[in-house]
């Protein structure tokens, strides 16, 4: 009888390693609550036609601004993260550590849109795009509920992908990082980053 | 009780192999039924000269891309060309910071579920898209975006990337697609060796042939324009250009600058202006 109930034991302790373990856990964003005095020395980077600000560190910088198909994309990057890829046939390089924001130029949505189309992400992906997502899971970010996954890219780079609802502004404020040591690490940069996300 | 607790641990392992099981299933290839491929041509316009910068099996085309052509302008004018559709179809979906188009063309059978596949061809890396979900496009005809580097995350040089794969017609698990290798390109086949890079430096324009493949276009001739000295009529007003100086704050970044000049007239004479770019250290005047 005993031997039996440490099998039965065994056995669920592996079901549940499997259901409890089988995704990598990513550790970013999930605590909110900056540390006081932590963003010392940061500059702040807002945008107040799109209404969002993040603070970033003073080593990091802006190094894109520029409309990308309808999107008005700010890319803030560690610049001494830039990496060369010489042996590529088509990509010249790319930061280690950078985030983009991504806001729709022209925002149209109510909020009851704004709602419906995070619901479309999680079901379909963005776009239905048939570009490899994991799947979406809710997020506290900047005072709202937001979606993330991680996902691979054309290039076939892992990334982040995070979608924040902009009510007021009728949008979805998309959030891009690439997915690496450097990036998802509890205490990282980009998790820092992230926390201080406001939309108005 | 014993035999209880047994038969529940039968029930949980089964439980599990199950689970893992299906999860195994889930994320392999589909298998697909056969059908024949659309006809596609390249998607740029009559007259131009591209070659494959990257081919099939290399790189970044592995996996969902392996059988995918980056195809560049043979004089390295890609940037800003003209990206026209290579097949009839429908804007299944937009990736707009990665500048990507997906067409849905036609049916594609069905895969081992039973469920609808069809074919789609997926172009990127485009600026100014110009076409929206669910719109029409006809091949060769509808001008789906310009030639550029438009990429997240990353630097890549101005290329037109396209596939061709096969897909469930609202795909969730967006696993469910398969690269397949050309085999109506401009009217023939483009059959893959599993050689690596395959069809690299390539030379291809529309209309070309199977007995093309491999060579390099006799250029058509085109007449010189005789120079016909025109007379400055009395009037005219001359535009001395001044030097500048263009600061780059990030030599890293490729960017495309663009700037312009007022000028001013009086009235007298017209003024044809010129908008330029600098694009990768070379002035481009239009």
């Amino acid at each position: 009888m005993r031997k039996e109930l440490i099998l039965f034991g065994i056995v669920a302790l592996i079901v549940a390693s499997y259901f409890l373990f089988s995704g990598v856990k990513d550790v970013v964003i999930n605590n909110q609550t900056p540390t006081p005095g932590q963003y010392a020395g940061w500059n702040t980077y807002t945008n107040d036609e799109y209404g969002f600000s993040v603070k970033y560190p003073e080593e990091w910088s802006i190094t894109s601004q520029e409309s990308v198909n309808g999107l008005h994309k700010t890319s803030i990057s560690l610049e001494s993260s830039y990496q060369i890829f010489d042996d590529h046939p088509t990509i010249i390089g790319g930061y280690l550590e950078t985030i983009s924001f991504y806001s729709n130029e022209n925002p149209t949505l109510s909020s009851t849109e704004v709602g419906n189309a995070i619901n479309e992400i999680i079901e379909f992906g963005n776009n239905q795009s048939n570009i490899e997502q994991g799947a979406f899971n809710e997020i506290s970010i900047a005072d709202t509920t937001g979606i993330k996954a991680r996902s691979i890219g054309l290039e076939l780079e892992e990334y982040i992908e995070i979608y924040v609802p902009h009510v007021d502004k009728g949008y979805i404020l998309e959030v891009y990082y690439p997915s690496n040591e450097l990036t998802t690490q509890e205490g990282s940069t980009i998790a820092d980053i992230l926390k201080t996300l406001e939309i108005y | 009780m014993k035999a209880r607790i047994l038969r529940l641990t039968v029930v949980v392992l089964i439980l599990c192999i199950t689970l893992i099981g299906n999860s195994i299933v889930f994320n392999k290839q589909p298998v697909f039924a056969g059908n024949e491929q659309p006809s596609i041509v390249f998607p740029f316009r009559t007259g131009e000269v591209w070659q494959v910068h990257q081919g099939y099996n290399n790189y970044s085309h592995i996996g969902a891309y392996t059988y995918s052509f980056d195809l560049t302008e043979v004089n390295d004018r890609t940037e800003g060309l003209a990206v026209t559709s290579p097949v009839g179809g429908f804007v299944a979906w937009i990736d707009p910071p990665n500048g990507t188009v997906a067409i849905r063309v036609a049916n594609a059978g069905v895969n081992s579920d039973g469920k609808d596949l069809h074919w789609y061809v997926q172009l990127a890396y485009m600026k100014n898209i110009q076409v929206s979900i669910g719109g029409e496009v006809t091949q060769s005809q509808t001008k789906i975006g310009e030639a550029s580097n438009i990429l997240d995350k990353k630097e890549t040089i101005s290329h037109i990337h396209m596939t061709l794969y096969k897909g469930l017609y609202a795909d969730v698990s967006q696993l469910n697609r398969e690269s397949v290798p050309f085999e109506n390109l401009e009217g023939f086949a483009w059959p893959s060796d599993g050689s690596t890079n395959q069809y690299r430096t390539t030379t291809v324009w529309r209309g070309m042939t199977l007995g093309d493949v491999g060579t390099i276009p006799t250029p058509t001739a085109i007449a010189d324009p005789t120079a016909v000295p025109t007379p400055i009529p009395t009037g005219t007003k001359r535009l001395v250009q001044r030097d500048f100086m263009v600061e780059r704050t990030n030599p890293k970044v490729t960017e495309e600058l663009q700037f312009a000049v007022d000028i001013t007239n009086d009235g007298e004479v017209a003024v044809k202006t010129t908008t330029c770019n600098i694009f990768n250290y070379i002035l481009l005047c239009l």
